[in-house]
């Protein structure tokens, strides 16, 4: 059983504690809407209870301890709690884990687990599996708060769709994210080549500042911009993602021939820009949750890579004076970064592995024509999609996917706002172990003079600019 | 004319300024550029008649482009109208191959007429391309927003690739390449004011756009010299065309040199239709052989309407994006040497259609991880009240299909990037363009293209006269 706990952290509970936990529940709801408030003028946050508790017990079952390292020597002893592609790079001498510690609570605040608790029972899922109200059988405008906070994860048929619609719906509270990242092209010899581009996204439910007019019923904006190189600067998309379950409209405008192009909707399984990425694998799933089915396939512990700064404390998103959330954070560096490490030049410098505890899902595309056979996820509630092993059509293993995940504190002068985990990341790292041949995704700090920290509820995103021919005077 | 304009863009720079309020601390800025050499070899007999037997170098260029995009920084929040941008593009270049072969010597140098360039124009390039400014005005929600582009600068209409049903904004730059390069340098920029304006929609529509044009200062298409001259190094087909010189006639007084346009368009459940209308000059010349008594011949450019549309809409089962376009000309000129004028052209209503389909395949087995995107076209036109076979002189077929297809992918992560653009005319001619792109790192890049026209040396394709000019592009640069 999941559930999401108003008490504080989620609860990773045993399928038959289901009763107990709810009872439990329901008994602290009414406190904590009081405690909420409270929390509201304090500046301070809720932590969750007994996440240390549940930390120590996860190092006990995993048979690990803060600062032990798994290496080449070693690798057996992470064999069940990595995924094989990772376990194949440790014993190759092309990864060395870092066991670390979190040192605060990687959840969502109370506020969050207050609205979840209030969508118990208002929602359900369509024969698309897209989500609709269980009252009107309509589409959802907004919403806030987890979308199925209580999922029967061993007997529900569509547990696995309902717990991957709760992670990307979260992702709207950030609001509309702002941010630059860059896709970095990684052989085994290093750097090959590098894209700087503009991120932009603009959601409609879980929105902080509430519900905006959503007329076309839409779920998700996005635009997309390359800065650089040159040759693909200016190259511009916009992806606009309905709450039914009609395909993505995708317009890209061309700077060579200086017009907006209507690309297909369906592409999603193909490489983004030659790289290793395609398109449904940013930030670990990006794709339409009703394209693929989802089924849970078990729970277990699992060590999640974080760097190590993420691991000691959340990132502050201050706000500024035009009123966005900006963050300030360092980069995530790569092993092509630190010259004369040890590891493959994709894999993460100054990063720790924490336990966790996931839920290991299976993901297979209906399309029949998607590049990917199935894709195996390990997805915590709180820190979204952390790895994913993805495999042929004909069944082979193909690729390796890290994904580290960031933690937010927003902060308006200082107070304390809300808490963010499965909104945004730090990276990740996809590895084609084919032809041993990686793409990184670096979403934080310092790359090349450009800065990656995302800004959250940027102002300067509006409505008007989710519209093709706004592609037109965006890039040039 | 010229200095009357960059008057006005410096006015409305400082307008700009002024709307920059005192919160702007810091603009923003892009640099980006590109140096790069070219060789264009070309076979004079053409790959039809024995493949590299006869060739020639006609270009050795280099070439050396810089953008630079400013944006102002609005750390206080952005005004709800202000200066959104700055662009600007340079262009330089120099062509050795005019000072290294002898007979290239002859060609003209500058010409004393508007718009006729001359070896000293071949053979080096100085050119502001681009120097446009965007101010924005938004309402306070953000979904009605306006943008006035003002400044030298390039609008391309419609959905078509190579054909230009309702692409008539622009004249196109082609005194040096015609076949090579990227679509854009293809383009002459014309200064101009645009404004665009972005509403919500109502019932079925989900939004709407309108474009206004105002073009205060036209241009026809560029050629290299028009003339006897005119026999290299980028004459191409059109070597030898005219015995005489020939003179460009362009209206240039008030608002005789002045065009307009305006685009609406809207959003339908995700797919997109536009409705076009320009009033302007033929920008391609029209000769005028009535003037031979003088000496030389007139490149007129008669004034014409452009009415068309274009649509696409996406196709889940399929998987294939379907667009089109369609249009009418009026009063198009055509060469017709029985013409009652007596100037070596007529008049005539031309109507253009043209229906696509965009389509990507993935999981090919040819060896690259990446789809294979393909275009495929299919084009029709007709003259108005045109007989072909009534004049020997009327060499432009009454009716006409041409086809193209194009394929595109890429290997070894993207950095090997080949293209394949076939074009068959039923008029009687083949056009074969392969390019194969190297770019490994980002910065340094290596292109070899062909193009080479294969068909029936008499046929009354627009291609035809390139059967004898197959051509080997080799390019390296380095852009950052």
């Amino acid at each position: 059983m999941y559930e999401r706990d108003a008490t504080g952290p989620i609860s990773m509970n045993n399928y038959s504690t289901k009763g107990k936990r709810m009872k439990k529940n329901r008994l602290f709801i009414g406190v904590l809407i009081v405690a909420a408030l409270v929390v509201g003028f304090a500046g301070t946050s809720l932590a969750g209870e007994n996440w240390k508790e549940e930390q120590v017990q996860m190092f006990a079952e995993i048979g690990m301890k803060p600062g032990d390292v798994i290496d080449s020597s070693n690798w057996q002893k992470a064999e069940k709690v990595l995924p094989s592609g990772v376990i194949e790079w440790v014993k190759r001498g092309e990864e060395v884990i870092t066991i670390g510690e979190l040192k605060y609570d990687f959840a969502p605040d109370a506020e969050w687990k207050i609205a979840s608790a209030k969508n118990e029972g208002k929602y359900t899922l369509d024969d698309k599996k897209e989500v609709i109200e269980k009252s009107t059988g309509k589409y959802p405008l907004y919403l806030y708060g987890d979308v199925f906070p209580t999922i029967d994860m061993k007997n529900d048929p569509d547990a696995g769709i309902k717990f991957v619609h709760n992670i990307i719906a979260a992702r709207g509270r950030l609001g509309n994210l702002n941010t630059y990242v860059t896709t970095e092209w990684v052989g085994a010899d290093g750097l090959e080549r590098m894209a700087v581009s503009n991120y932009i996204d603009s959601y409609f439910w879980n929105r902080p500042d509430g519900e905006i007019p959503n007329r076309k019923e839409y779920n998700q904006q996005s635009l997309y911009k390359f800065v650089e190189p040159y040759d693909i600067s200016g190259l511009a998309s916009l992806t606009i993602r309905s709450l039914s379950p009609e395909p993505d409209q995708v317009y890209s405008y061309i700077p060579s021939i200086r017009r907006v192009k209507k690309l297909s909707g369906a592409n999603r399984s193909d490489p983004y820009a030659g790289s290793d990425f395609v398109v449904d694998d940013s930030f670990g799933w990006a794709g339409k949750n009703g394209s693929m089915k989802w089924s849970v396939l078990n729970e277990m512990v699992v060590l999640v890579q974080l760097p190590d700064w993420q691991a000691e404390k959340p990132i502050e998103a201050v706000k500024q004076a035009d009123g966005a959330f900006e963050t300030n954070s360092p980069k995530f560096l790569s092993g092509y970064e630190a010259p004369g490490g040890k590891m493959s030049a994709w894999n993460k410098v100054g990063a720790v592995w924490v336990p966790r505890k996931v839920f290991v899902v299976e993901a297979i595309a209906l399309d029949p024509y998607y590049s990917y056979g199935k894709s195996i996820y390990h997805i915590d509630p709180d820190m979204g999609f952390v790895h994913k092993a993805i495999y042929d059509r004909a069944g082979e293993y193909w690729k390796t996917m890290i994904i580290s995940p960031s933690c937010f504190d927003w902060k308006d002068g200082g107070k304390f706002v809300r808490r963010t985990t499965t909104g945004y990341v730090t990276g990740y790292v996809v590895v084609d172990e084919k032809t041993h041949h990686a793409s990184v995704c670096a979403c934080t700090g310092m790359n090349k003079n450009v800065s990656l920290n995302p800004k959250f509820m940027d102002p300067t995103i509006k409505q008007g600019m989710f519209d093709h021919n706004y592609l037109n005077t965006w890039s040039r | 004319m010229m200095k009357g304009l960059i008057k006005i863009l410096a006015l409305l720079a400082a307008v700009g300024i002024c709307l920059c309020p005192a919160s702007v601390l810091a603009f923003k800025t892009q640099f980006h550029g590109y140096a790069e050499s070219r060789v264009v070899l070309r076979d004079t007999s053409g790959f039809q008649y024995g493949l590299a037997d006869d060739m020639e170098g006609v270009q050795w260029m280099q070439e050396l482009q810089l953008d630079l995009e400013v944006k102002p920084d609005y750390p206080s929040g952005q005004p709800m109208v202000r200066f959104e941008k700055a662009f600007f593009r340079y262009r330089g270049a120099y062509d050795a191959i005019l000072d290294l072969r002898d007979e290239y010597k002859n060609i003209r140098e500058k010409s004393p007429a508007d718009y006729e360039l001359g070896r000293d124009d071949l053979k080096l390039e100085n050119d502001l391309r681009e120097c446009f400014a965007d101010f924005v005005a938004e309402n306070k929600f953000g979904d009605v927003r306006a943008n006035l582009r003002i400044g030298r600068q390039i609008v391309q209409w419609g959905e078509a690739d190579v054909f230009n049903l309702v692409n008539v904004v622009n004249p196109f730059d082609l005194w040096n390449k015609a076949n090579f390069s990227s679509p854009e340098d293809l383009v002459s920029p014309l200064w101009m004011g645009r404004f665009d304006v972005n509403v919500p929609g109502i019932g079925i529509f989900d939004s709407f756009n309108l474009q206004l044009l105002a073009i205060p200062d036209i241009r026809p298409h560029v050629f290299a010299p028009l003339d006897g001259t005119y026999a290299a190094p980028y004459a191409g087909g059109f070597a030898g065309l005219a015995p005489l010189p020939v003179k460009e006639n362009v209206k240039s007084s008030s608002f005789d040199n002045s065009e307009f346009g305006a685009r609406l368009g809207t959003m339908i459940g995700g797919s997109a239709l536009f409705l076009y209308y320009f009033e302007g000059y033929n920008d391609a010349p029209a000769l005028d052989f009535s003037t031979a008594a003088l000496g030389y011949f007139t490149a007129d450019h008669p004034k014409t309407r452009t009415i068309g549309y274009s649509f696409n809409k996406f196709f889940d089962r399929g998987n294939f994006v379907f667009r089109g376009e369609g249009s009418v000309t009026q009063d198009r000129p055509f060469a017709d040497l029985a013409a009652t004028s007596g100037k070596g052209y007529a008049l005539h209503d031309f109507y253009q259609v043209l229906f696509a389909i965009d389509k990507s395949f993935s999981n090919l087995p040819i060896g690259t991880g990446s789809a294979l995107t393909t275009a495929w076209q299919i084009y029709y036109n007709k003259v108005d009240d045109w007989d072909e076979n009534i004049a020997v002189a009327r060499t432009t077929p009454e009716e006409d299909i041409r086809a193209t297809m194009v394929l595109a992918t890429d290997y070894m992560h993207g950095t090997l990037a080949p293209t394949v653009v076939l074009l068959w005319d039923d008029a009687g001619a083949w056009l074969t363009q392969l390019s194969l792109n190297y770019c490994p790192d980002g910065h340094w890049y290596f292109n070899v293209t062909q193009s080479s026209v294969y068909g029936d040396p008499n046929g009354n394709s627009d291609y035809t006269a390139n059967i004898t000019g197959s051509e080997v592009q080799l390019k390296c640069g380095y852009r950052w």
